[in-house]
């Protein structure tokens, strides 16, 4: 017969039982030559003690105790024994059985779909991409077709050279990867925004020039040489940063190149005076009466301009011109006006100080096969 | 110890073996249980007796020829 896992049945059910009586170390002994295993036997008194047994050597021991000791269990333990109470109240083990399927049904639901990797592509459109795939918040994870989201993803965007599509429990994450280059697919007719070319590896030396003469409030360089200051004043076509930087030599050798040259980049900020001229209509219409230079009524179909109305009249032809030739970022700071009153119409001469940036970028050419060019 | 009388040693299922530290004591080769208290044990190996001394005893194990003790050990004495 196969003998039995000792230390199995011990932990399967154990009970742990209580044992009165005169010199228990004699039911101890006895029990250690059956080869029942006893457990954290404490003597609570000389004539009482307890320990933990197997609940199949129960039996053995209340038989090898004869009415020489009293045994009483004082507890019960081991999963069979919980089994046996858990059966004794339904209700309780239905709930938790209930709440287990809940938890587990639910962990089969994508929860949140994370997109990482893109860059020209914006991140709604390969959600609307992955939606139309039937991958998206809310939908049985096992229904979903990985192969053709993926398919679906690679076609809709050629641009795409990797697409990774995984999920980590409740999460699914995309991730892609753009190529460089710019590829036409036949959809991009239909959204030419998602298409982005890219950019384009800039060579050779470019300095900033003055695109208008003003006085120069700030200027911030990141790359190049800056021509002037602060506070000075430039005519337009004036080189303000320039891309040919001088180095010194750092060593006694010959032909060490005196200058470098790089594509000039930064920020020049100028107050740019305007001058233009707006004019108006020097009268408006009106059905009102006025006393005549006799003392007689004048039926007047018109009336001259107050200062008030015309300057309302010029801020709003100021406003319209500043939209059409000031950049989004230019702020007039003063404006001076002249009114001059002609026969019909009024002209006003606008003298209007603007901040505004002056600075664009323009090609210099490098010296070619002279002393420090490249070629 | 020679590796002989080491073997010799462990072979021996006659004497007693205690392994005994400050909180905790080993005895192997037990034959019979002769006293047990809060106190004190005394079991029997062969012919030999052994008794640990000292307090708040609690047996983790019997079995196998073998008790394993938790509790403060005071000395071990061999009769």
């Amino acid at each position: 017969m196969k003998a039995k896992c000792t230390e199995l049945s011990f932990y399967r059910h154990r009970l742990l039982v209580r044992v009165e009586g005169f010199r228990i170390e004699r039911l101890v002994q006895k029990a250690f030559e059956k080869g029942i295993v006893i457990r954290s036997f404490r003597m609570v008194s000389d004539t009482c003690a307890e320990g933990w047994i197997a609940a199949d050597d129960l039996k053995t021991l209340r038989k090898l105790a004869k009415s020489l000791y009293s045994i009483s269990i004082v507890k019960r333990c081991g999963p069979e024994q919980k089994i046996r109470q858990a059966a004794g109240r339904p209700v309780a083990v239905a709930g938790t059985v209930l709440a287990a399927a809940i938890v587990m049904v639910q962990s089969l639901f994508i929860s949140e779909v994370r997109i990482d990797g893109y860059r020209a592509i914006p991140e709604d459109e390969l959600r609307r991409c992955l939606e139309e795939a039937g991958v998206c918040p809310g939908v049985f994870r096992p229904s979903v077709d990985w192969q053709k989201a993926e398919e679906a993803l690679e076609s809709t965007f050629p641009q795409l050279s990797w697409v990774q599509l995984v999920y980590d429990g409740r999460v699914i994450y995309l991730n892609v990867s753009e190529s460089d280059s710019k590829i036409i697919s036949k959809n991009a007719d239909d959204n030419p925004d998602i298409f982005t070319p890219a950019q384009k590896e800039e060579k050779g030396c470019v300095s900033i020039y003055a695109d208008f003469s003003g006085y120069i409030e700030s200027i911030n360089t990141l790359w190049g040489l800056a021509m002037v200051e602060p506070g000075d004043y430039v005519e337009k076509g004036q080189e303000l940063i320039s891309g040919i930087v001088p180095m010194e030599a750092t060593t006694f050798e010959e032909g060490w190149p005196t200058e470098y040259y790089v594509r000039a980049k930064g920020e020049i900020i100028a107050l740019v005076p305007y001058h233009e001229v707006f004019s108006q209509e020097r009268y408006v219409r009106s059905d009102g009466l006025r006393e005549g230079e006799d003392g007689e009524t004048v039926v007047a179909n018109r009336v001259e301009k107050t200062r008030e109305e015309a300057e309302a009249v010029l801020n709003q032809q100021i406003r319209l011109w500043a939209k059409e030739n000031l950049p989004q970022k230019a702020e007039i700071i003063n404006k001076s006006l002249n009114f001059c009153y002609k026969k019909n119409i009024i002209e006003i001469g606008v003298t209007l100080e603007v901040r505004r940036e002056i600075g664009t970028e323009k090609e210099k050419e490098i010296p070619v096969g002279e002393e420090n060019s490249d070629t | 110890m020679r590796m002989i009388e080491e073997i010799a040693y462990d072979f021996d299922f006659t004497k007693p073996k205690v392994i005994a530290t400050e909180r905790l004591a080993v005895l192997e080769n037990i034959t019979a249980i002769i006293m047990l208290s809060e106190k004190a044990l005394t079991v029997q190996s062969g012919k030999k007796y052994t008794t640990v001394v000292g307090e708040d005893f609690v047996i983790k194990e019997i079995g196998e020829g073998r008790l394993i003790i938790e509790g403060k050990v005071h000395r071990v004495e061999f009769l």
